[in-house]
């Protein structure tokens, strides 16, 4: 709960408990990827879905240490295993898995860096359960209140200019899309948002 | 919830991945760039034929400097082309010393363009001769560095950077040797500013489209 991460306990664990065994198994399975690696080239589907499944997990594992977004490690795995896919006539069952796939990773997982910086996703953030950052960022300085308030005020108000102002500023609809789901002119739905802002204003002045 | 959704997404991804898997060979490190090898050597001869050859060619070939010059240009050629090829594979940080070694050779040539020039000082260059090596230059080189890049880019580069100089280190030096076939000035000054300079400004240029070029 306090993001504090636990180092593995890898080195250890062949001292307890019939460690040998988790150690060999992790000695083996790169070469059991070699294997199937080695068979996917062949065209082997079943090694190839085995494998599949098998790095999955495991690239999911490797970024997620370095990316705080759970849902960038999952698309950044996906992206690693199209890679995976497109490269395999550059692996050589002659040389190590291992290093040949962590490359892939590198290289996938800098695109994405690259990318997130580049578009600045690193100065943006998201309201969604960022309750703290809606404390200190949403509500107006001289509004004691919070979100409730905005709520509230909005209550007050008719129900079809609740909605319209809804779609519009929190959902992200476009007027004309709200003028067709509403069944109503393009240019009232313009006047009604601009209205309904005016009254919320007035009502948290 | 939005975890099995990913999940599903995963398998989905493999199950078509599998589904699309054809029987392919590993593909060889060497054998593409041995064939631009040949073809450039070939493509080379050709040019240096048709724009003729040095009239005092069969006298400088007893000059120690010029073999050294020649073979230093071959072996950067060579080692380059090699990095090159090796870099189209992701994991070609297994064998770094294939870049150390043309990174090497490049700074020995450096370190000699320097060391000769300042032994013949930088005499005023003939106004004749500007230009019209850095044109039979560009027929030596254009061909091969277009074909290199094209290698390159059907490769699976993850050091596109690194990719591109060693493309234009073994293309350079290609041309490099191309024009000392060709060019009968043998000032330092001149073989500087007219057999290396532009190339390695076009180069750097085209250093800046590395990783668009080689995306994969």
């Amino acid at each position: 709960m306090s993001g504090v991460r636990i180092p593995p306990l890898r080195p250890f664990f062949p001292l307890f408990l019939g460690g040998e065994k988790y150690l060999s198994d992790q000695q083996n399975q790169p070469d059991q990827w070699q294997e199937w690696a080695a068979a996917a080239q062949k065209g082997d589907k079943r090694a190839y879905a085995a494998l599949l499944g098998e790095l999955a997990p495991y690239i999911k594992n490797v970024i997620i240490k370095s990316l705080s977004n759970p849902d960038a490690a999952e698309d950044i795995a996906q992206e690693v295993l199209i890679s995976v896919h497109k490269s395999l006539d550059t692996y050589s069952p002659d040389r190590p898995f291992k290093p040949w796939l962590m490359a892939i990773i590198n290289f996938r997982r800098t695109d994405y860096l690259r990318k997130h910086y580049s578009q600045r996703q690193d100065k943006t953030t998201t309201t969604d359960e960022n309750f703290e950052f809606e404390a200190s960022n949403v509500t107006i300085p001289n509004n004691a209140g919070e979100l409730k308030d905005i709520e509230a005020a909005l209550a007050q108000l008719p129900e079809q200019q609740q909605r319209i102002f809804r779609m519009i500023k929190i959902e992200g609809y476009t007027a004309q899309e709200v003028a067709n789901e509403m069944n109503m002119n393009e240019s009232a739905v313009k006047v009604s948002a601009h209205r309904t802002m005016k009254k919320l204003q007035g009502l948290l002045e | 919830m939005s975890t099995d959704n990913k999940k599903m997404k995963t398998d989905d991804l493999i199950g078509q991945l599998c589904g699309e898997l054809t029987p392919t060979s590993p593909r060889c490190p060497y054998r593409r760039v041995a064939v631009w090898f040949v073809a450039s050597v070939v493509y080379l001869g050709f040019v240096v034929w048709y724009l003729g050859i040095r009239p005092d060619f069969q006298e400088r070939l007893h000059d120690t400097l010029f073999l050294y010059e020649l073979m230093l240009g071959s072996a950067l050629l060579m080692s380059a082309s090699l990095a090159s090829s090796w870099l189209s594979f992701p994991d070609c940080m297994q064998r770094n010393w294939m870049k150390i070694v043309p990174v090497t050779l490049f700074g020995s040539f450096v370190l000699w363009i320097v060391a000769r020039s300042i032994a013949e000082g930088m005499t005023p260059m003939a106004t004749l001769h500007i230009g019209h090596c850095a044109h039979e230059g560009i027929l030596m080189e254009i061909i091969p560095i277009i074909a290199l890049v094209i290698i390159t880019m059907r490769g699976r580069t993850t050091h596109p950077y690194w990719a591109m100089a060693m493309n234009i280190l073994a293309v350079s030096s290609l041309g490099w040797i191309g024009l000392r076939l060709t060019c009968s000035m043998d000032e330092m000054g001149h073989s500087f500013i007219n057999h290396l300079l532009p190339f390695a400004i076009i180069g750097a240029g085209l250093g800046f489209f590395a990783r668009k070029l080689f995306k994969w």
